[in-house]
């Protein structure tokens, strides 16, 4: 079974590479499982904090204090795996050069292996939600079963931009400090932390095209508001994630073939 | 005879671009006008059949490396044609797959899951890998507190422990201490018996005349030789020129002519002379050697002759010659007295070797020896009840 | 100097009293995990003793690990006009020394090439290079040197042995006891963080040897019991007890070339065995069968063998066997009837073989000759 140039055996390697790094990263050390889970909730409760609490900041829907921290996470937690999947791309193949020197494999599942590591952020913030809107008598409805191509198109956008950053840091090594900056960026023009009618009205109709916001708001809606997400925003971010992978790949495979001048 | 061929390569040739990320995508869209590449390799053709090993000697940068890497498909070439019969395994480099935390047996464990071994076999395997590596309490430990010889034991019991078609081997065989370096040849070999082939890249000429039928000598490059293990290690070591031949043997065409026949076990003596234009001492050896076994024996410590300039007339005795082997090679050597602590060389004033291009080669015919062991010795066997010795 | 270990505390020098006088050139040796490079990183101020002091004065110099100092994103040459600051050159010494550090790592081009594009071998050579700049009072050397290939040891040996010349002071931790005995005049031998001998290289390395060996004996037998021991191939016969004996009786496996071995075995059967006739091969680690000689063909007729506790002996004489593992297999063939005959019974035991110490080749055995050298005239006449 071949999909884009990869067969089942790409799969697994995928998965296997996954499992390393998360075997590397978190379960080689205590510290590192801690870590794993309070690193997130510290984000969390950072950000829950400032603009709950000192900034006061309402949102229609929310009057007390812990709804606001609720629709804040369920906005956050996503952002988060965007950004953890954003950083772990960029910097795949020069992590795994020992590999790429030496074994023969397909260097491209490298960042879809390192995508898939923001599971751990998303799945410790997540769960965390959870907890909360249990606390809050606000329980799961059915349609939280959009949750799940909500990931998929978000996993796949993520390595579609993942392949690109990948294949570039390895020439431009700076890249990362550049992401991370520009990502941080995009987060405050985002309504994550403020209602959207809060941006100006220009804005408020470009946000539409904002992946970040195609990739936070459905989680609201679907967890929160217990209504379907907006659907012309989801094909949106199917057909650019689609595009972004057809395009990231042929460019990585272009790119590969130098990748040995820098590595 | 058909034979069945492994591995193919022709007229290879693989360059690096030097530069920066610009001249990358400008040679992505073809401007390439300008760009410094860098020659790995260039026009490199051989076939190894099923059943051999070819050996690639080289100094450093020849290219030995990049040839592994794009004989093993981890470089495409940028013209020429690479084809393998199977999937190859390679040992590449020491020190993959990342994290060091894992243990000796976790490393194994990973190894075996990433190439999709059956889950019932691991821990057999495992367990072969162990016993192997020889690395007892170590293989619970963690892979950082390894040193360099352990790492690469580990590393080739575990690539060897999954049979292997197709192996391509980078100057593994060094790094480890004799006794490990004993018992990698021997899998090797073993593998080779069954059917396995591969290259392998390697600076240990002598042991690469075990292993390998067929060597390559590459520079800068290209190949600059291809032949039989014996003539190629004569022309990489290149000897000749830095004989200073200060001190050198007289009438050597007369001791090298045509084979000598020995009788095992019996006296052996050869006598020949020496010139020597310097007053300082100098030393012979000698040496029995058995190069296609990469077997050496020894038969004399430095004698030094310290009796300033003129010619010496040098003889030899063995009062049991010990090799019963069909054919050997008698290597003499003379060089500059060796300073405590000193290992051997080949270079020195002179030498009569088989690495030199000339030696004097020993054979012996007899078939009423028995044809397996390699050493000569009468042995006194005893029984304590009644036995006949009848000699 | 006490770690902190998971379940305790580990002591890794215990009560360790010791002073080294200029001049002094001392060798350190045990087992893993002695405490010998504790010691060395203590005396080196990288680790500070939990009690007691340390007086050093001068300057002190260590060759510990190879290739950390090298930084990946510059060339070769870059790295050398580094390294050599970092010692405090001057660039005209730098410039005077750089060629001698080219030609030593002998990497061609690749000296202006970033040093990530290196082999793991040219690494080791230009680090090894580097050490040129060092000119050391005090030098602590913890030996690691098996990068590259032999050519290379060869000439690492001998830059070591240059820069112990220079420096005023030399401890050197290492597991060789030849370079101990070569370069060193005292010796400590550490073991489970204590100081259990220290005497002259000679003395202690040979103690040293002596202790080790029986440890090595323990382990062998441990190793290597999956392939040892009888193996019968008719269930009347029985090869027991192979032995391998020396001058005073004592058994061993592990032995030294010039030493004289005795062989013994011990054959029982219930049905007489006829025409017997029995095998004894060594096999190197490399699979060199290097001796397979039988009874027959050393010229003995074994008469039959029956009953049990049948004794037999080979008379080895001195070994001459070079260094290395070997596998002894004695294997017993002949007839029990028409129907059963051919191999009956073998034996396997492995056994390790060592060099004497002054010995620096290591063939794989050594032959007695005697080279005479006559001199027939005083200079190159023409005769």
């Amino acid at each position: 079974m071949q999909l884009f140039g990869f067969n089942t055996a790409d799969g697994r390697l995928i998965i296997n590479l996954f499992k390393m790094s998360i075997r590397d990263h978190y379960l080689g050390s205590v510290l590192g499982l801690v870590w794993a889970v309070l690193n997130p909730l510290f984000l969390l409760g950072m950000y829950t904090f400032v603009f709950g609490f000192v900034v006061k900041a309402k949102v229609p829907g929310a009057e007390t204090t812990f709804a606001f921290a609720i629709w804040l996470i369920s906005g956050f937690v996503p952002y988060m795996a965007v950004a953890e999947a954003l950083s772990a791309t960029a910097n795949s193949v020069v992590a795994g050069s020992g590999m790429v020197k030496n074994v023969v494999f397909k260097s491209e599942t490298l960042p879809y292996a390192a995508a898939l590591t923001a599971v751990v952020p998303f799945i410790v913030g997540m769960g965390f939600l959870f907890i909360l809107l249990c606390i809050d008598g606000n329980f799961p409805t059915w349609h939280i079963i959009f949750i799940v191509p909500l990931i998929i198109i978000q996993f796949v956008f993520l390595c579609g931009i993942g392949l690109f950053l990948a294949a570039t840091t390895v020439f431009i090594r700076d890249i990362t400090q550049v992401i991370s900056t520009l990502i941080m960026l995009l987060m405050f023009f985002t309504p994550i932390f403020y209602p959207i009618d809060m941006l100006p009205r220009l804005i408020q109709k470009i946000t539409f095209f904002n992946p970040l916001y195609q990739m936070t708001q459905p989680y609201r809606d679907v967890i929160l508001y217990h209504r379907l997400p907006d659907f012309a925003g989801f094909v949106y971010l199917a057909v650019v994630a689609l595009l972004l992978n057809i395009f990231g790949l042929k460019y990585f495979r272009k790119l590969k073939g130098y990748f040995e001048m820098k590595m | 005879m058909s034979e069945q061929i492994d591995i193919e390569l022709s007229s290879v040739r693989k360059e690096f671009l030097i530069g920066s990320f610009s001249d990358v995508v400008r040679d992505m869209f073809g401007i390439s006008v300008n760009l410094k590449r860098y020659r790995a390799l260039d026009n490199v053709s051989f076939k190894v059949p099923r059943g051999e090993l070819l050996g690639v000697l080289g100094r450093n940068g020849a290219g030995k490396s990049t040839l592994l890497r794009v004989a093993g498909g981890i470089y495409s070439p940028d013209s020429g044609k690479v084809s393998l019969r199977t999937n190859p395994t390679a040992l590449l480099e020491m020190g993959l797959y990342g994290n060091q935390h894992l243990t000796g047996r976790k490393f194994c464990e990973v190894f075996f899951a990433f190439r999709d071994v059956p889950k019932k076999e691991v821990p057999k395997l495992v367990e072969d890998v162990r016993e192997f590596t020889e690395l007892d309490e170590y293989f619970d430990e963690p892979i950082h507190t390894y040193s360099a010889g352990m790492n690469a034991r580990l590393m080739f019991g575990v690539i060897t422990a999954v049979s292997a078609e197709i192996v391509l081997l980078d100057e593994i065989l060094s790094v480890g201490d004799q006794h490990f370096q004993g018992k990698s040849y021997k899998r090797l070999m073993n593998m080779i018996s069954h059917g396995s082939s591969g290259i392998l890249a390697t600076h240990d000429w002598f042991t690469a005349t075990r292993l390998c039928s067929k060597i390559v000598i590459l520079d800068r490059g290209s190949v600059e030789f291809m032949g039989s293990s014996l003539e190629a290690v004569r022309k990489y070591l290149n000897l000749a020129p830095t004989l200073t031949r200060r001190v050198f043997f007289q009438n050597r065409e007369q001791l090298i002519r045509e084979p000598v026949t020995i009788i095992p076990g019996t006296p052996f003596d050869l006598v020949f002379e020496v010139e020597s234009t310097i007053d300082t001492p100098f030393s012979i050896r000698i040496a029995l050697e058995i190069p296609r076994i990469a077997m050496v024996v020894l038969i004399s410590n430095e004698h030094i002759v310290s009796c300033g300039q003129g010619r010496y007339r040098i003889s030899l005795h063995i009062p049991k010659f010990p090799i019963k082997q069909r054919e050997c090679f008698l290597s003499l050597f003379i060089h500059e007295p060796r300073r405590p602590g000193e290992a051997a060389t080949r270079e020195g004033y002179d030498q009569i070797s088989w690495t030199s291009g000339d030696s004097i080669s020993l054979i012996h015919e007899d078939t009423s020896f028995v044809s397996t062991g390699i050493i000569h010795r009468r042995l006194a066997w005893r029984q304590l009840k009644a036995m006949e010795p009848c000699t | 100097m006490d770690f902190p270990v998971a379940t305790g505390v580990k002591r890794a020098v215990d009560n360790v009293s010791l002073s080294i006088e200029h001049g002094e050139r001392l060798g350190i040796i045990g087992r893993n995990g002695a405490g010998k490079t504790t010691l060395l990183q203590i005396m080196a101020g990288l680790l500070r003793p939990t009690s007691g002091q340390l007086d050093v004065s001068g300057r002190v110099n260590c060759v510990m690990t190879l290739g950390v100092g090298l930084r990946e994103e510059m060339t070769g040459r870059e790295n050398i006009y580094v390294d050599g600051e970092l010692n405090a050159k001057t660039r005209d010494e730098i410039d005077a020394l750089q060629d001698d550090i080219i030609a030593f790592a002998d990497i061609g081009e690749f000296i202006d090439r970033p040093v990530r594009t290196y082999s793991t071998g040219m690494k080791a050579r230009l680090a090894f290079g580097l050490i040129t700049f060092i000119e050391p009072e005090i030098l602590l050397i913890d030996e690691a040197l098996s990068a590259g290939d032999a050519e290379f040891g060869r000439k690492a040996s001998k830059k070591i042995r240059d820069l112990c010349d220079r420096g005023k002071i030399m401890i050197l931790v290492s597991h060789s006891m030849q370079a101990i005995r070569d370069m060193c005049t005292r010796c400590i031998w550490m073991e489970n963080g204590q100081i259990v001998m220290d005497g002259s290289s000679e003395e202690v390395t040979e103690a040293y040897r002596e202790a080790v060996r029986k440890t090595d004996e323990e382990e062998m037998r441990v190793r290597f019991q999956r392939r040892v021991g009888p193996r019968s191939y008719h269930p009347n016969c029985k090869i027991e007890k192979l032995e391998f004996l020396d001058t005073t009786g004592a058994s061993r496996l592990v032995w030294r070339t010039d030493e004289e071995m005795l062989i013994r075995f011990v054959i029982s059967t219930q049905t007489p065995i006829l025409q017997p006739d029995l095998k004894l091969s060594f096999e190197k680690l490399d699979g060199n069968m290097i001796l397979e000689n039988t009874a027959s063909g050393d010229g003995y007729h074994l008469s039959t063998i029956s009953g049990p506790q049948n004794i037999f002996e080979i008379d080895f004489g001195k070994l001459q066997f070079g260094e290395d593992t070997y596998e002894v297999q004695i294997e017993l063939s002949g007839m029990l009837s028409e129907e059963i005959k051919g191999s009956l019974a073998s034996y396997c035991e492995v056994i390790k073989i060592e060099k004497p110490f002054d010995c620096l080749d290591s063939p794989a055995y050594f032959c007695p000759v005697d080279i005479r050298a006559e001199k027939l005239s005083a200079a190159s006449g023409d005769m």
